[in-house]
């Protein structure tokens, strides 16, 4: 080895200066600490005992275990949503078209009220029977009748205000639809908001199906029409009432009188 | 001590030392500890880091032994070490006062000297103590530690080229230095 490459002639007294400058010299405890960390370590496993090895060994280990970490949460909010939507999530909104009536009716925010909090099985939820409901939105109204209030629905228990005393023909045909309501007030609060008729949204529509009343309702608007001298009318609804419920019975004297005029 | 160790290179008893021979570990350390430690004792700014250091690089060397070459030079391998090191301390305890540089001179176990051999010594040390860090660096380990130019290129990751214009500046600033300090004491 070649210790003086750039030596030039006046640097021969410089090197003999530098060599003979003294030195540090680690200390005989540090020899013995260093030594005794060498052995410590060289019987230690080979696993363990040092970063260098150490970590090309258990780098692969620790990323797994972090990835499985670093996604454990994401996947199992994932689970859980899915379960919850498979679980709950189908039931309900398969059950929501037929809770809710059609748009336009009178009660639709009250019976979303009166059956929100609970929730129902479906099989206690299912919508009524068509026909009622059908016959509630499409029967004929008679021009006098006052406009249903909503708010009439949502207390069932207190009956509405007696209306100031209509004309002869209007007062029986009110009698009759009051009867009617009476009549649905017993009814599940669904059906009863289904059965009602409908507002003017609903009426301003194109003119939904065959109007159907329920047929002893319908009897006695019937009658009350003939009584009232409005033969025309009664003969009408007397059509429309055959064509909806053509084996109902009929009172015999009710008949004749329809088919004497 | 066996003949084999002795007479085995330095890589060789690196290899050995790889595969769990603690003899050829002590061997290696009797070899380099000197000037391993003197070259971080002359480039370390405090004296109380200087075991800190040089313990921490033998435990290094013995951590990345598993990945040791021997077709690199062991001493270059292991100043290497002892370097990275020092540069990582410096780095974190930036700012810090580094006053007692000058402590080395004393610390070293020495023959007695004549009064102007320790004037000498002690012109020759505030000379070193003031040349630039890569100079310094190049003359230490040429001068303290016995390693030739292509060996401290290899060390600092310089040309060799590089090396020589440092070592041909540091030694005319201490022959600047000697001479205006002999000058300023003789006409004193």
């Amino acid at each position: 080895m070649n210790t003086h490459d750039h030596d030039e002639p006046n640097d021969e007294e410089l090197n003999a200066l530098l060599a003979s400058l003294p030195q540090p010299a680690p200390s005989s405890a540090l020899d013995a600490a260093i030594l005794a960390d060498a052995e410590k370590a060289l019987h230690q496993p080979a696993a363990a005992n040092d970063s260098a090895d150490g970590v090309l060994r258990t780098l692969p280990a620790k990323k797994s275990s972090d990835y499985l970490q670093r996604w454990r949460v994401p996947l199992g909010l994932a689970a859980a949503v899915l379960l919850t939507v498979n679980l709950i999530g189908v039931d309900w909104f398969g059950s929501k078209p037929a809770q809710f009536p059609v748009v336009g009716e009178p009660v639709t925010q009250e019976v979303m009220r009166e059956t929100a909090p609970a929730p129902v099985p479906a099989t206690e939820s299912a919508p009524p029977p068509p026909a009622p409901r059908a016959m509630a939105k499409a029967a004929p109204r008679p021009p006098a009748q006052a406009e249903p209030v909503p708010a009439h629905v949502s207390v069932p228990v207190a009956p509405p205000a007696p209306p100031p005393p209509p004309a002869p023909a209007a007062a029986i045909e009110q009698q009759a639809v009051m009867q009617a309501e009476a009549g649905l007030q017993r009814q599940a609060p669904v059906q009863r908001a289904l059965a009602m008729p409908a507002p003017v949204a609903a009426r301003s529509a194109p003119l939904p199906p065959p109007a159907k009343l329920d047929a002893s309702v319908w009897l006695v608007k019937i009658d009350a029409l003939l009584k009232a001298g409005e033969g025309a009318l009664a003969h009408e609804e007397w059509a429309a009432f055959r064509q909806a419920y053509p084996d109902y019975p009929v009172a015999e004297e009710l008949r004749q009188r329809l088919e004497k005029k | 001590m066996p003949d084999t160790l002795l007479t085995a290179t330095d890589e060789d008893l690196m290899l050995r030392y790889s595969a769990g021979d603690l003899p050829s570990f002590r061997e290696l350390y009797r070899r380099h500890s000197q000037g391993l430690y003197r070259f971080v004792a002359w480039r370390s700014p405090r004296r109380a880091w200087v075991d800190e250091i040089v313990q921490d690089a033998w435990a290094s060397l013995h951590a990345a032994r598993a990945g040791y070459q021997p077709q690199a030079a062991f001493r270059t391998y292991l100043y290497q070490i002892a370097r990275n090191r020092l540069i990582d301390l410096l780095r974190q305890r930036e700012g810090q006062d580094h006053g007692d540089a000058g402590e080395l001179a004393d610390e070293g176990a020495s023959p007695p000297q004549s009064l102007e051999q320790k004037q000498q010594h002690a012109r020759l040390h505030a000379a070193i103590a003031v040349l630039p860090v890569e100079q310094k660096e190049a003359l230490v380990l040429q001068q303290f530690s016995g390693m030739s130019i292509l060996e401290i290129a290899a060390v600092t990751g310089a040309e060799a080229e590089t090396v020589k214009s440092r070592l041909r500046y540091a030694m005319q600033k201490l022959r600047a230095g000697l001479d205006s300090a002999a000058g300023a004491g003789g006409q004193a």
